[in-house]
């Protein structure tokens, strides 16, 4: 954890509180994938499936609860 | 790349990190849950809240999940170093909450999403990629 932090305070400049407290995890390893991306570093998905175990109706249903 | 190439989401996990990139809250029961960030990751994995290590079963899981999503965070640091404290803590929450099913159903669900979102974010150098120095 401590190196996920290092990183994303690296890239972003953002104090402790942001990225261990507001910035969700997820988009984190993002910011991380990004970063290398740019800097000519390979990294991959572990997980890329067409078919992950998510509830796509649920999802489409809430996105038209917005409208 | 062309100019005019219409960018779709081709693949479920990519709508999975499109989804974690702006991972808010979210209501589930009764419960307000704060994004996954950092920290609430930290403190699931000390407790075995995401890999069973406790014995623990879904009940006991899921209402971790929302102890630790949406009990004042000051109350959790207190109690969240020590797991025999912790699970105190979690037993007390179910107590005084007294979830229901259908409430222990939808709390699974923003478990097993922000699970998801999380997973399928995560990435590994590849063989012919070069350590950042990090």
């Amino acid at each position: 954890m401590a190196g996920y932090a290092l990183r994303i305070a690296k890239v972003t400049g953002w104090g402790y509180r942001e990225i261990m407290e507001d910035l969700p995890f997820a988009a984190g390893l993002q910011i991380i994938h990004a970063d290398d991306y740019v800097n000519g570093v390979e990294r991959r998905w572990t997980r890329n499936e067409r078919a992950g175990s998510f509830d796509s109706l649920a999802i489409i249903e809430e996105a038209f609860s917005k409208l | 790349m062309s100019k005019n190439k219409i960018e779709v989401l081709e693949r479920d996990d990519e709508v999975l990190r499109e989804q974690g990139m702006t991972s808010g809250s979210r209501k589930a029961g009764r419960w307000e849950l704060r994004p996954t960030c950092a920290t609430e990751v930290s403190w699931m994995q000390f407790n075995g809240v995401i890999v069973d290590d406790n014995g623990m079963d879904v009940l006991w899981r899921t209402s971790a999940f929302a102890y630790i999503h949406s009990a004042p965070k000051s109350e959790i640091r207190a109690c969240v170093r020590d797991r025999a404290q912790f699970i105190e803590e979690v037993d007390e929450w179910i107590g005084e909450n007294d979830p229901s099913s259908s409430e222990i159903k939808e709390l699974s669900s923003a478990l097993n999403g922000r699970m998801n979102e999380w997973f399928s974010s995560s990435s590994e150098l590849t063989s012919s990629g070069q350590s950042s120095g990090n």
